[in-house]
């Protein structure tokens, strides 16, 4: 009976599959950076303006060099060093905004309702009039591409306009290439949105089907590939994003259950596997939805959130390692970001869930809610990993489980105790706290003192039936700062056939985590 | 302080690691199955009685005129006396051969000279010759079967500490047997360290010699040797 080793993948991904019996591998608000496990951006609170509004959209001028913020119903203008300045007001209070900027220091406004132009020249926020109830704006080419939203007659059009004085843009003529429809389908047009690295190609997006189009300029205007389109539509138009040379949405048609899937738009690609088009298939709220691009260390993530409470959902796909994982605020509900922007050297997000505005960093290891805080909510770190089992099937006896993790970059010392946690203090009867001749509080028999609760820490627990249930967690406190020694184990994990572990890491510091060795007697 | 065997039951399967201590809980069907084990070792002891840690002494009514006497969980008989009037009868043991083999006559009545014990189901049996002329309170120093054991009871009332912790390694080793799982190399050098303390220290060594000559030869019993003691008859 030899003893051997098998290998526990704790620098994963989430590739659970449809079922925990076949895998149940996820990581939350981790990815992976060099073949190393660590810590996905924390986030601190530099702006709120209305706690009990939502954020609905955040869009950075790269000309006017400030941020658009729509908070409610209010429109703000965030200028250097995140101050705010209303510039207006939408009809609607509710729902994802979409933004996009032309050449004449306008920027466009939609809410589902109406749009809007907010001239940052002469500071004027400016309402349409338009015939139909705009859904999804894009800039191209010094156009607004506009989409309508399905509810409107013939929603397969969508419209092309164009700067017409400062506080205006008008469509342009259907004879000179003002309005185009979705024709590969009979259905509808969600989307219109430039396509990446790709010059004059843009994607018409509808809801089984998006369409390349090619800007030949004159009175077409806009021609359709009409070699090429793909054969998917789109779930929720506040699924698609773009980034680099891509667009990437949540994919569905008359056939197909949902998908997520990316175009360059010359090719096509899904990118979600079994296990998570099976919990894309189970969302039942798919429009209350919200994606973006977002680049962090040089990794470029698809972070795509079902905030509904019944779905309550964060995926984020990172597109340098080709992997998913799953990302939550500090209580594992969804992640609040919506609608990220890269201002002044830092990442900003609007909250879903508030009116406020998030920086976001891999520095920041916490969810700091309260403006000017250094310290805020602990953001649970997890990672369930592969289940080992033998290709016999025959049980085994889990000796060890060890892994290297870095440890001593906190800053905590060694053992630090809040004396106010501590329990059963002796007082005299005038209610005056007890000393020692030293000074030192005197504590009753049966009192305790609580280490900080903050303390650094990984607690493992594990399953022996493919994953189903876990024990209970077993603590490891990580050393206090300056302690570098890295090895972390837990002993004598009894017998089984299958064997699944999984980690929390908790506390103020970062995670930088290896993968790990079981020792097992087979 | 109290050894349940619960607890040892608990502490064999972590020591086996086929439960994990931090981990997990022995479940009700391991704790029943460790019972059950446990009582198979403390079994097994009945035919390695060098592992009987403790002598007992036992209080027999000897009937008159009654030979055979059945002793529930009796495993060996180091000594077998009784007393009368302060004055204390040894009776000696006789072999098998001897006993049931040789002239004797079986219908006299007298103070008991000669036992012969046989091991039977639950028990043993003993056989006394000559059947007592009266009832007497024989006394025998011996070892007994170690008695079952059951969920929940205190070990630490009728084992020391020592024979708990052999048990406890004991029943970890035959645990990994009913798993087919290799015995761990500390459990294993932890039950041999305390099997031979046991089986050499808890119980003084055997070291009688018995010598058998050729040349000896043995006179057969006769009437008057066994109307000897009818001097002494109270």
């Amino acid at each position: 009976m030899p003893k051997t080793q098998a290998e526990i993948k704790i620098v994963g991904s989430s590739t659970f599959g449809r079922y925990p019996k076949i895998s149940l591998e996820k990581t939350y608000n981790m990815f992976i950076s060099d073949d190393w496990l660590v810590s996905y951006p924390g986030f601190k609170k530099v702006l709120e303006i209305n706690a009990n509004s939502e954020g609905r959209g955040l869009f950075h001028s790269i000309r006017g060099d400030f941020l658009i913020y729509v908070v409610g119903s209010s429109v703000y203008k965030i200028t250097t060093g995140i101050g705010s300045i209303k510039v207006g007001n939408l009809s609607s209070s509710t729902g994802e905004v979409f933004m996009d900027e032309n050449l004449s220091s306008q920027i466009c406004i939609v809410d589902g309702i109406d749009a809007y132009i907010y001239n940052w020249s002469n500071k004027s926020l400016t309402k349409q009039n338009f015939a139909y109830a705009p859904g999804f704006v894009s800039y191209h080419n010094s156009f607004f591409l506009i989409a309508q939203e399905p509810t409107q007659p013939h929603p397969e059009n969508w419209f092309v306009y164009q700067f017409l004085n400062d506080t205006e843009i008008v469509q342009l003529a259907s004879n000179a290439g003002g309005t185009f429809s979705i024709q590969t389908k009979p259905d509808v047009c969600l989307a219109v949105h430039r396509i990446p690295g790709r010059g004059n190609n843009i994607i018409a997006i509808g809801s089984a089907v998006s369409e390349v189009y090619t800007q030949v300029g004159g009175s077409e205007n806009y021609r359709r590939n009409s070699s090429f389109n793909i054969n998917s539509g789109c779930v929720s138009k506040s699924t698609i994003a773009c980034a680099d040379t891509l667009v990437c949405w949540l994919g569905q048609n008359e056939n197909n259950s949902p998908t997520i899937m990316f175009t360059d738009g010359s090719n096509i690609e899904q990118i979600s596997t079994d296990g998570i088009n099976y919990q894309l298939q189970e969302i039942q709220f798919p429009e209350q939805s919200t994606a973006f691009f977002y680049k962090q260390d040089g990794h470029l993530f698809y972070q795509l959130t079902f905030y509904n409470s019944a779905d309550n959902l964060s995926l984020v796909y990172d597109f340098n390692t080709s992997k998913f994982f799953h990302v939550t605020d500090w209580r594992l509900n969804y992640h609040p970001a919506r609608q990220v922007v890269f201002f002044e050297e830092k990442t900003y997000f609007a909250s879903l869930s508030e009116g406020s505005i998030y920086q976001m960093d891999t520095n920041i290891i916490d969810q700091i809610n309260v403006v000017g805080d250094v310290e805020g909510h602990n953001i649970p770190r997890i990672r369930i990993c592969n289940t080992v089992r033998q290709g016999s099937t025959k049980p085994f006896r889990v000796n060890e489980v060890v892994f290297v993790m870095e440890q001593g970059v906190n800053s905590f010392p060694q053992m630090r105790i809040d004396s106010s946690n501590c329990t059963d203090i002796m007082i005299t009867e005038d209610g005056n706290v007890m000393i020692s001749e030293g000074g030192a509080e005197m504590q009753g028999e049966d009192g305790i003192c609580a280490t900080n609760i903050n303390r650094p820490c990984v607690d493992m627990s594990i399953s022996k039936n493919g994953a189903q249930t876990f024990s209970g967690g077993v603590r490891r406190y990580l050393n206090a700062e300056g302690h570098y020694r890295n090895m972390i184990s837990w002993h004598r994990l009894g017998f089984a056939n299958e064997f699944t572990v999984q980690l929390e890491f908790s506390g103020m510091q970062r995670f930088v985590i290896n993968d790990s060795l079981a020792d097992i007697t087979t | 302080m109290a050894y349940t065997v619960n607890q040892l039951v608990s502490g064999a399967f972590y020591a086996s690691g086929i439960v994990s201590r931090e981990f997990e809980t022995v479940s009700g069907q391991q704790l029943f199955d460790g019972i059950e084990w446990l009582n198979e070792i403390l079994a097994e002891k009945t035919i390695d009685s060098d592992m009987v840690p403790y002598e007992s002494t036992y209080e027999l009514n000897l009937v008159q005129g009654q030979e055979e006497y059945y002793i529930e969980d009796l495993i060996e008989i180091d000594t077998l006396t009784f007393t009368i009037d302060s004055v204390r009868f040894p009776v000696q043991q006789t072999p098998r051969d001897q006993y049931f083999g040789s002239v004797r006559v079986n219908n006299i009545q007298s103070l008991p000279v000669c036992w012969f014990m046989e091991r039977e189901y639950g028990g043993a049996r003993l056989y006394i010759y000559f059947q007592p002329n009266s009832s007497y309170v024989a006394e025998i120093k011996g070892i007994f079967r170690l008695n079952n054991v059951t969920q929940g009871q205190d070990l630490s009332l009728t084992l020391d500490q020592f024979y708990i912790t052999y048990l406890k390694y004991a029943l970890a080793c035959k645990i990994c047997d009913e798993y087919s799982m290799e015995i761990p190399r500390g459990v294993l050098k932890q039950h041999d360290k305390y099997y031979g303390y046991i089986s050499k220290k808890s119980r003084p060594l055997d070291l009688h010699i018995r010598k058998s000559s050729t040349l000896h030869k043995r006179n057969g019993g006769s009437w008057a040797w066994a109307n000897l003691f009818r001097g002494y008859t109270t």
